[in-house]
Formats: C-alpha cells, sequence, structure tokens
C-alpha cells in the first residue's frame, strides 16, 4: 500500500505543477490577445540623458487619454540607440548630440528616412560658492583661460586683476561623460581639450557641487538641475558669450528665451518618416510640441524656445 | 620500558608561545567574520535610514508606494510596475531553471558515462558559473532580440536571460546534492528489483531535495537582486506600466531603483531605498517560503 499512497502524492505535485505552467500559459495568450486593432505602442530610445525628458512628456501624454496607448522610452546610450534607429527597430530615437555620418550612412544603407526635431535645452551651469563675491559674471574667454589646455591661471587674479589673489580651485566632470564634451567644446573649441594640471574631475555632478560648496575659491560646471536642487550651497555664474556685451544668468527665462549661451545645449529626438505615418506618433509628435516647455522642468530640461517648437509642428505638417 | 618525562619529550617547545599564536588566530578570525557582519549591517542601517527619511521627511505612504506605478514625478512614483515585472521574470526563471537544471544533473550524476566529453562539461559547469552576468544579457541580446529568433525585449526573454545566468549554480548544487546521496541506497533499492528510473525517482532526489532547494534558492535569490542582463534585454526604468504576462514589455525592481539613484532630486534617492527595502522584504520572503519547503521534505523522509 505505502508505496502507490507515495506515488499518489508524487502525481498530485506534478499536475499542480503542469497546471502551473498551463496557467503561465494561458496567461501569455491572454496578454497577446491585447494587440488586435491599432497598435497603441510606441518605441522610443536612444540618449540615456535626454531619456527622462521623453519619459516626462510621454507620461503627460498617456494621463491625457483614455486608450491605453504606451511610450516605451529605454536609454541604453545615443550611440547604442542610433544602432536601433538606423535598423527601423525604433520609432523615436533621443539624443543629447547630432546624428554622426557613419549612423547617417547605415541608415541610408536600411532604407530608412528620419526627422530631426529639436525639442528640448540643457543648460550647463558654472557653479560657485557662495562666499564667492567678486564674481559679477565670467565672459566664455575667461572660461577659457581657467579651463584651457595648458591654462597658466593658477589664482582669481590671473584671471582678473581686481579678484583675489589666490589660489583656484577648479573642478570639472570627468572625460567619459558627454557633458564634458560639450563644455570643452564651446568653451576650449574642441572636444577633450582641457588643462591637464590643477584640476579635479569627477563622475558624478553632486561630487562637483559637494566640492565647490567646500572651498570658496572654488569653480566647477555641471547641469542646471543640480544646482536647481543646490541653490543653498553653490551659486550660479552668469555667464557672457563672445561678441556679445551683456551677461545672462541661467534663469528659466534666459534659457527658455535662447539668451544664455552658448553653455546652452540642444536635445534631439529622431523620427521614423515612415513611423509617422501612425496616428498615435502624429497625436505624440504634436502633443510633445505643444507641451514639453512646461513638463521638462520636471526633470532638469528646458523645452526648446518657441519659434524652434513652431518649426516643429510645420516640419511634421509636411511630413503627412 | 621507559617513558622519557614530559619536559623532556617537548623541551624544545616553548609552549606559552604556541597558546598566543592560539589565541592571536582565533581573535582574527573572529575580526573578519565580524568586519562582514559590521558591514552589512551598516549597509542595511543605511538604507533603512534612508527610507525611513522618505516616510518622515517626504510623507511617502507605504500602501501608496507599493500600489503606484512609475512616474517623473516624484510624489506620485511607486514601484508597482516594476514589482509586478520581477515577480513574473522571476517566476518564469524559476520554472525553467528547476525542470532543466535538475534534469541535467540526474542525467550528469546517475545516466552519464565517464567520458572525455562528459568529463569537460562538468568542469565547463563551474566555469559559467563564474561568468559575469551582463555576458548572458548580452548573448539573450544577441539571439533572441537582435538576432534570428527576434521575439523582442519582453519579458520571457528577460526570464531566459535570468534562467541562463543561474542555471550552471543550479546545476552544480543539484549535482553535489545527488553525489552526497551513499550508493548503499541506491544498491539497495535495485536489490528489491526496482528498476533505475524508479529508483532515482523514489529513493535519490527525495533524499537529495533538501539539497536542490537550498541550492535553488539561493541561485533565484541571486536572479531577484539581477541588474545588468535586465538593463541589455531592453528593461523599461520608467515602469509605468504593469506587465500582465511573457511576452509584456520588461520591467525590473533592480533597474528602475538603479534609474530612481541616479535622478537630481533627493526624494528619488530616497525611492530609491524604499525599493531596496521592497526588494529586501520579498528576498526575505523567498527564503523563508524556501526554508519551509526545505523542512517539511526533509520530515517527510525521516
Amino acid at each position: 500500500m505505502a508505496p502507490s499512497q507515495n506515488a499518489d502524492e508524487t502525481g498530485i505535485t506534478r499536475r499542480t505543477t503542469l497546471a502551473t505552467i498551463a496557467g503561465v500559459g494561458a496567461v501569455a495568450v491572454a496578454g497577446c490577445s491585447d494587440d488586435d486593432g491599432e497598435d497603441l505602442t510606441v518605441e522610443a530610445s536612444g540618449s540615456n540623458t535626454v531619456r527622462p525628458l521623453t519619459d516626462a512628456v510621454g507620461e503627460a501624454f498617456e494621463d491625457s487619454r483614455d486608450d491605453d496607448v504606451r511610450i516605451n522610452v529605454r536609454g541604453p546610450g545615443t550611440g547604442a540607440g542610433f544602432e536601433e534607429f538606423t535598423q527601423g527597430d525604433t520609432t523615436i530615437q533621443n539624443a543629447s548630440r547630432d546624428i554622426s555620418e557613419p549612423e547617417a550612412a547605415r541608415a541610408e544603407e536600411n532604407g530608412i528616412e528620419y526627422t530631426r526635431f529639436i525639442v528640448g535645452q540643457d543648460g550647463l551651469t558654472v557653479y560657485l560658492h557662495p562666499d564667492n563675491d567678486w564674481v559679477d559674471y565670467l565672459t566664455a574667454d575667461e572660461l577659457q583661460q581657467i579651463y584651457d589646455f595648458e591654462s597658466d591661471v593658477e589664482t582669481w587674479s590671473d584671471v582678473r586683476s581686481e579678484w583675489p589673489d589666490e589660489d583656484i580651485d577648479v573642478w570639472s566632470r570627468d572625460t567619459d561623460s558627454g557633458t564634458f564634451d560639450f563644455f570643452t567644446e564651446v568653451i576650449n573649441g574642441e572636444a577633450a581639450r582641457v588643462r591637464q594640471d590643477d584640476i579635479t574631475m569627477r563622475q558624478e555632478t553632486i561630487a562637483i557641487v559637494d566640492g565647490v560648496a567646500q572651498n570658496q575659491f572654488a569653480i566647477g560646471f555641471g547641469g542646471w538641475s543640480f544646482w536647481q536642487e543646490n541653490q543653498d550651497r553653490v551659486n550660479a555664474a552668469p555667464i557672457q558669450d563672445r561678441g556679445e556685451s551683456e551677461a545672462f544668468a541661467p534663469t528659466v527665462e534666459n534659457i527658455n528665451a535662447g539668451d544664455y549661451t552658448p553653455l546652452t545645449r540642444p536635445l534631439f529626438t529622431f523620427y521614423n518618416n515612415e513611423d509617422v505615418s501612425r496616428q498615435i506618433v502624429q497625436d505624440f509628435a504634436r502633443f510633445y510640441f505643444d507641451n514639453v516647455q512646461d513638463v521638462a522642468l520636471d526633470v532638469g530640461f528646458f523645452g526648446a524656445p518657441d519659434a524652434t517648437l513652431e518649426e516643429n509642428h510645420e516640419t511634421l505638417d509636411q511630413l503627412i | 620500558m621507559s617513558t622519557p618525562p614530559m619536559d623532556e619529550l617537548f623541551g624544545d617547545i616553548d609552549l606559552e608561545w604556541e597558546h598566543r599564536k592560539n589565541r592571536a588566530f582565533r581573535s582574527l578570525c573572529f575580526l573578519s567574520s565580524i568586519l562582514g557582519l559590521a558591514a552589512l549591517a551598516l549597509l542595511i542601517a543605511d538604507v533603512l535610514w534612508e527610507a525611513y527619511r522618505g516616510v518622515s521627511e517626504y510623507d511617502i505612504g507605504i500602501i501608496h508606494f507599493i500600489t503606484s506605478t512609475g512616474s517623473v514625478n516624484p510624489d506620485r512614483a511607486g514601484m508597482y510596475g516594476a514589482l509586478v515585472g520581477s515577480v513574473l521574470l522571476i517566476v518564469l526563471a524559476s520554472i525553467m531553471t528547476f525542470f532543466i537544471g535538475v534534469g541535467a544533473a540526474i542525467y550528469l550524476e546517475e545516466y552519464a558515462p565517464d567520458t572525455r566529453l562528459v568529463r569537460l562539461i562538468d568542469a565547463n559547469l563551474a566555469n559559467l558559473a563564474g561568468v559575469p552576468s551582463v555576458v548572458y544579457g548580452l548573448v539573450c541580446f544577441g539571439l533572441l532580440i537582435n538576432g534570428p529568433l527576434d521575439l523582442g525585449r519582453i519579458i520571457l526573454v528577460g526570464a531566459i536571460a535570468l534562467a541562463l545566468v543561474v542555471l550552471p549554480i543550479i546545476i552544480v548544487s543539484a549535482m553535489e546534492a545527488l553525489r552526497a546521496v551513499p550508493d548503499s541506497v541506491r544498491n539497495g533499492s535495485y536489490a528489491i528489483g526496482a528498476t533505475r528510473w524508479q529508483t532515482i525517482r523514489r529513493v535519490v532526489l527525495p533524499a537529495a531535495m533538501p539539497g536542490i532547494m537550498t541550492g535553488t534558492i539561493l541561485a533565484i535569490a541571486n536572479a531577484w537582486g539581477q541588474t545588468a542582463p535586465l538593463l541589455m534585454v531592453g528593461a523599461i526604468a520608467s515602469a509605468r506600466h504593469v506587465p500582465t504576462g511573457p511576452f509584456d514589455d520588461i520591467t525590473a525592481l533592480t533597474v528602475t531603483i538603479f534609474d530612481w539613484a541616479f535622478r537630481f532630486q533627493d526624494q528619488f534617492h530616497v525611492l530609491a531605498a524604499m525599493g531596496i527595502v521592497g526588494l529586501l522584504v520579498v528576498l526575505l520572503g523567498m527564503n523563508m517560503v524556501a526554508i519551509y519547503i526545505r523542512s517539511r521534505y526533509e520530515k517527510e523522509l525521516s
């Protein structure tokens, strides 16, 4: 008797297991059958920096509609994202830089046509200690003096003679970051060109904020959002562009008006032209242009200027 | 017959010095064990403190946090969408690994002849267990998403990636457990006329089950904490949608926590800590269930 009882017991276990597997399978099939009718999913990929911006607009878009639309945003990086985009795998490509020549060539090879839209802006901010009462503004040339390759600036008085004769403490993001590439390109004229000694490089922006907050004679740069979040600990220097006579602080108004140059960088989205024929993609694109200025601040960015967004609408009209 | 006196035998050994060495080694071992424990305690204390800050400073309701999906607004964000994704991934990965893993172990330990090929497989299993998990993510991306199969970035693919990460661990531990069953038990079974299948099913497997369970539990706990392979197969960090099945988009708690930890708002860092607490609670829960299953099997045997 005993062995057969045992067999029964294991039989039940096996049946339960099979039922579990069948159950999982049934759920899977049910999940699939949702997809009939119009596909309401839009796939976006690309820059991890821009991802929160498209996510923020995507969330607002989903909230604004009654249907089960999904804006799926992944952030493997601008380069990895273009890899997928130029194969036609994704509808929207977020990018913190323009498409490169090899990437454009690959798109052409694969017969992928696309359109570029500038949707947002990122304002790089120069951080100063709150007790730094001598810097009223910095010109782009002065920033270059401080950060340039083989810079001979050692004290603040080397920048402007009336400033204190104290050692300047220079901070920067690390050489792997897009922030560093952009800053060195617009300030020093060439990406990755930077002074080699007496400079502290950090991988995390918050480490630069901490560093500048601890030394009255420090200077550093990083994302605008980190200054916003730490306004009690660091100040932001107004910047005067080359060929300008006025300096602008990185305020929301100045950045939105396009006055905070040259440290404002554009953020791009690329759309696959073929996918733009889908109604949901058009709706999302228009929603993006109309609402990006409102939601961008929540994720530490700015929407593109009004004129650019208006232009985007016209470009989209021609595509359809 | 005369025994030499003690002090003559050990005359050249400084006993006091030997005792001191003994004590020193003991304290060294004690310190090492305390150091590991202290590091763990510090880590958990830090996470708990941050999570507590979320409840006290930012007034985040725990129920709200558990039942809300992801959001760019830290006041609205919760872990529900990510948690469901993680649970689906782990359930699927466990089903896949348990049967394949134990099956492979039974074959290698009970059936396989001692050929060069089997020994090669045997040796390589240990190597596979040491391969960084991100590599398995890349393999799945190359074969199942970008490659010939083109399944897309779905939960099933994520589960396969996790299954690949932990499969070698399960096979190796199950083999150990099977090996620990003494041959006399098998021979006894054969002696009363049982076939090999009957012996394995009725005698060897029940005896090895607690060991197999322990290995499986440890492996699944490992899979539960994986982030890198899931990033590779395209998990969606924002986790606004609750996945409903194996063909839905991938979300995972670890990936969402990773995302929150690098936001600029302090409130998201606190949310990340709360997510880690959630991760740990589920982990403890799984371990408790596993310990229960294990003790039940042990009782049945005796």
